[in-house]
């Protein structure tokens, strides 16, 4: 307990600086509303199910999406990246303190916030099209998402850390970062069902780790994964997490060897 | 005279961003692979959508196409010609930069827009130009050259909004450091304009077509070529330009005049 306390701490300070900004959070809240209830507009608008998703499915899988992407992306990877291009990291490394078990508690203060905010916008968005919105009661169901977004969870943490390790070695790394996010934002099945998409689109996308992000759990959430499926689904998601830990710990251990700071 | 001077800074701008560019090649790789996979990213959307029904909102696959493809063409002017040096005018205020720009003989405002070039955006430009000709040979009538012209002069239209709407929000970092979601609410709120505006409920639509007319940027051009468009849409959008173009000059000047400088 007593060495939790620090990252308790952090946990603290990064949530306290998260609500200063307020007019930041809220609009960061309006920017998710804009785009996800742009997309409930348009599945809506196409007035029937089409690839064998209803409306409702429809409607319901953007809520979903919504709610995790809304958690899972922030700029946590950028404020990382920084402070090792700026050679804060150092600071960091000379203290008693667990870099990643850092950053993962401040990360954690920034989701907590803005996963309240979400849940917010989620039932202003589900008041407005209640009667498309499909509300999953199986509880294995719901232990079965429960546990693919732990996943997402885990591996949008190693997503973030990885980017942020590339900037040992390019000035500033944000054409990785940002292709990262692009990936991310697209490739994860945000958007738009993987199954709705071109056959050569889904073996793309699947050849990625990016839709075990997003669209399993969503997926998952919908009822659309078998119990066989549902496994499948979530060694893979587990196979992506332990590749992203080893590609992590090689790009750090060989990245804080070769780091060079420079005091002002 | 002047403007002699101005184009020769713009040139010596451009070299120098590209000096700047070529020194990281990760950078440069990831930042046009980005760009083309957001690109294909909403040709898939496109695509899919259309695999499973015929029209959205009475749109064929062509007309959706191209709608994408004009907001693709405007949001790359956008980003290679002034969306950096505008966003990035809140880190030179706040580290007291921004003083450098007002001691030159220069103007301030061509300094901050015209001086980040984004090179990515312009590499990529030929793949914009060639998704547009694609989307033009899938419209199912072809526009006559009245229509085509009158499109070209609403672009012009569109690209003065646009820049206006980003010097509006460039000015509001003289009172404000802190605007990153506003320019986020800007990115997506561009996202969804590439959508047919008919998804959209009446008082948002017009909301957004007349007063913040995020949506008249692509609407306008685009649905002139597919002659959808209204006969005063000319007037409309000469009205909309030059009164966010007063709008946003205003708001600089009275920016600069707040402005006290920061630097230390």
């Amino acid at each position: 307990m007593h060495r939790l306390r620090k990252y308790l701490m952090a946990y603290r300070l990064a949530l306290s600086k998260a609500l200063v900004y307020r007019t930041n959070l809220l609009l960061g809240a309006i920017n998710v509303l804009i785009w996800f209830g742009t997309l409930i507009l348009l599945y809506r608008s196409l007035g029937g199910a089409i690839g064998g998703y209803s409306t409702a499915e429809l409607v319901t899988y953007i809520l979903g999406t919504s709610l995790l992407a809304a958690t899972l992306f922030t700029n946590v990877m950028d404020q990382m990246a920084d402070e090792i291009v700026e050679g804060d990291l150092v600071n960091y490394l000379l203290r008693p303190i667990n870099y990643f078990y850092y950053w993962i508690a401040r990360g954690a203060a920034v989701r907590s916030v803005l996963l309240v905010i979400a849940f917010g916008e989620i039932v202003l968005l589900s008041l407005t099209v209640s009667d498309d919105v499909l509300l999953q009661t199986n509880p294995m169901v719901l232990l079965q998402t429960a546990v693919l977004c732990l996943g997402s969870l885990a591996m949008i943490t190693c997503f973030d850390f990885i980017a942020a390790a590339l900037s040992f070695w390019t000035e500033r790394g944000f054409g990785p970062r940002w292709l990262f996010m692009i990936c991310t934002r697209f490739l994860s099945g945000a958007a738009l069902p993987i199954a709705l998409m071109p056959h050569w689109a889904q073996t793309i996308f699947y050849a990625t780790p990016f839709p075990s992000l997003i669209a399993s759990p969503v997926e998952s959430y919908l009822g659309h994964l078998s119990p066989s499926t549902f496994l499948l689904t979530l060694l893979t998601q587990w196979s992506w997490i332990a590749v992203s830990l080893i590609v992590l710990t090689v790009l750090w251990r060989k990245g804080t060897k070769s780091y060079v700071a420079y005091g002002s | 005279m002047g403007v002699k001077r101005y184009i020769r800074l713009f040139r010596q701008a451009a070299v120098n961003r590209f000096a700047l560019y070529a020194a990281s090649r990760a950078d440069l790789v990831t930042f046009i692979f980005g760009k083309l996979l957001r690109l294909g990213f909403f040709v898939i959307l496109a695509v899919s959508l259309f695999n499973h029904t015929n029209t959205i909102v009475g749109y064929s696959e062509g007309q959706v196409l191209m709608l994408f493809a004009m907001m693709n063409m405007i949001d790359m002017l956008t980003q290679a010609l002034w969306y950096r040096g505008m966003y990035n005018i809140k880190d030179w205020i706040r580290r007291g930069k921004f003083d450098m720009f007002l001691v030159q003989p220069v103007s301030p405002l061509f300094k901050t827009a015209a001086m980040q070039l984004d090179l990515f955006d312009f590499i990529t430009l030929p793949v914009g130009i060639a998704y547009i000709i694609v989307a033009w040979t899938m419209l199912p009538t072809q526009p006559t050259l009245l229509m085509a012209i009158s499109a070209a002069v609403l672009f012009l239209f569109s690209i003065v909004i646009a820049f206006s709407i980003n010097l509006c929000m460039a000015s509001v970092a003289f009172w404000t450091t802190e605007n990153e979601s506003a320019w986020a609410l800007y990115r997506d709120s561009v996202y969804v304009a590439r959508f047919p505006i008919e998804i959209f409920p009446n008082g948002f639509r017009a909301f957004f077509t007349f007063v913040i007319p995020v949506l008249a940027i692509v609407s306008f051009p685009a649905k002139t070529l597919m002659g959808l468009a209204s006969p005063h849409v000319l007037l409309w959008g000469a009205i909309i330009a030059f009164a966010w173009l007063a709008l946003g000059l205003t708001l600089w000047r009275a920016g600069l005049r707040h402005y006290t400088s920061a630097s230390g």
